[in-house]
């Protein structure tokens, strides 16, 4: 974060730890189920994402004094978090109320700086996602990528065997100017035989332009128990 | 004055022209304003000849689009959620017109990395995506840029390495 401050995401649990004279102290710590930490690009600011029910936390950290900084007043959880390339817009999906149901998440544009609300704007009809995991700005294009998992009625079993979950693999184009929404892509459900339990994992949607693609990466989490494949998913986008 | 009236007088035959649903001509001509539209959004489309009453009903392999109105010489159509390259027509009037190949923009395919576990990251500004993995020993960062990577093998994952290359990063 910071000369003699660190951060450190371990077991969903993230903390700000400093360092003076050769020691070091765990200066705060936030849970649960932190799982994402994006540093701005100014790096003056740092978000937070996860899987955080029933939390509401100081989603955004100051980088020079490792406080919060602001938090998401709109939402109840904040999912993911992506910084605009200069730093000065921050984008988050999150669930809009304590009492929401999944599907009611939303986009919102803040001011990096001082968390003014921008924009906002809901989940396209059908593209309503089980967990929206992950945003990110196309560097070339005024596109925002939301990736996560729709429900494709496949039933994919769970390490908990009861707990059974649909699991596709989609993402959300949005104009990035306006947060218009502009496309749903899925993966097919048998795109690939890989059996994912959507709350076993983390995400990742990566822009390559060069390539003409955006890349959705489902990654095990550290916390899996077996050993599984990371599984990618290529979607193209126009040239 | 007279330069007015002389300009008038040769509009009015184009106007009706363009109105006329099966005289064909210029005025049938329809662009399509969306180049690679993505999978499942809109594909936006313009002709002169679209100032109502003309009503132009749009097909994707046949199937027909809704849409909308965007102006007097511009629909939007939604299209399905269907990746690839598809022919798109246009009924007007007693016509069924071709008006071409569109390419929709959306999943391409899936592919299979090592077996890991951990958090990816992409790094701000630097393009590269990283993947994190820690245990109670180390934290070791693994980065693969482009996507999928070259195939070699990864450290410590025979199976992977057929796929993707993995890069034990500098400052590990």
């Amino acid at each position: 974060m910071a000369p003699g401050r660190w951060q450190v995401t371990r077991d969903d649990y993230y903390t700000v730890i400093e360092c003076a004279a050769g020691t070091c102290a765990s200066r705060q710590a936030w849970g649960y189920t932190i799982e994402d930490a994006v540093l701005s690009p100014r790096r003056d600011r740092v978000a937070l994402g996860g899987f955080a029910a029933g939390q509401r936390g100081p989603w955004v950290l100051d980088t020079a004094t490792g406080d919060s900084a602001y938090s998401a007043a709109a939402f109840y959880d904040t999912y993911a978090a992506a910084f605009s390339t200069g730093g000065d817009t921050l984008f988050l999906v999150g669930r809009a109320g304590a009492d929401a149901a999944f599907g009611e998440s939303a986009v919102l544009a803040v001011d990096a700086a001082t968390g003014a609300r921008l924009d906002s704007v809901g989940l396209p009809a059908g593209a309503q996602m089980q967990w929206p995991a992950a945003l990110a700005l196309d560097p070339l294009a005024d596109y925002l990528y939301l990736a996560g998992f729709t429900g494709s009625g496949v039933l994919l079993p769970s390490p908990f065997g009861e707990d059974r979950e649909p699991a596709q693999p989609t993402i959300v184009v949005f104009r990035r100017s306006t947060l218009d929404p502009l496309a749903v892509l899925r993966a097919p459900p048998a795109a690939d035989p890989v059996t994912w339990w959507f709350g076993n994992v983390e995400l990742a949607v990566i822009p390559a332009p060069a390539e003409h693609a955006v890349y959705v990466l489902v990654v095990p989490h550290i916390y899996d128990p077996l050993s599984r494949p990371v599984a990618g998913y290529r979607f193209d986008r126009a040239p | 004055m007279a330069r007015r009236i002389g300009v008038a007088l040769v509009a009015i035959p184009a106007a009706v022209t363009r109105h006329d649903p099966v005289s064909g001509g210029p005025d049938r001509t329809v662009r399509v304003e969306t180049a690679d539209p993505w999978s499942g959004g809109e594909v936006v489309l313009y002709s002169a000849g679209f100032v109502p009453p003309a009503e132009p009903a749009f097909t994707l392999d046949g199937e027909p689009l809704v849409q909308r109105r965007v102006n007097d010489t511009t629909v939007a159509a939604r299209l399905p959620d269907r990746p690839g390259t598809h022919g798109i027509m246009v009924r007007w009037g007693v016509n069924t017109l071709p008006v071409g190949p569109l390419r929709l923009r959306g999943f391409g395919n899936a592919f299979r990395g090592p077996a890991l576990k951990g958090i990816p990251q992409v790094w701000p500004g630097g393009g590269v995506t990283s993947i994190l993995l820690a245990d109670a020993a180390e934290l070791v960062r693994y980065d693969c840029n482009p996507i999928p990577c070259p195939p070699t093998s990864p450290p410590g994952s025979a199976a992977a390495g057929r796929l993707w290359r993995w890069r034990r990063a500098a400052g590990r």
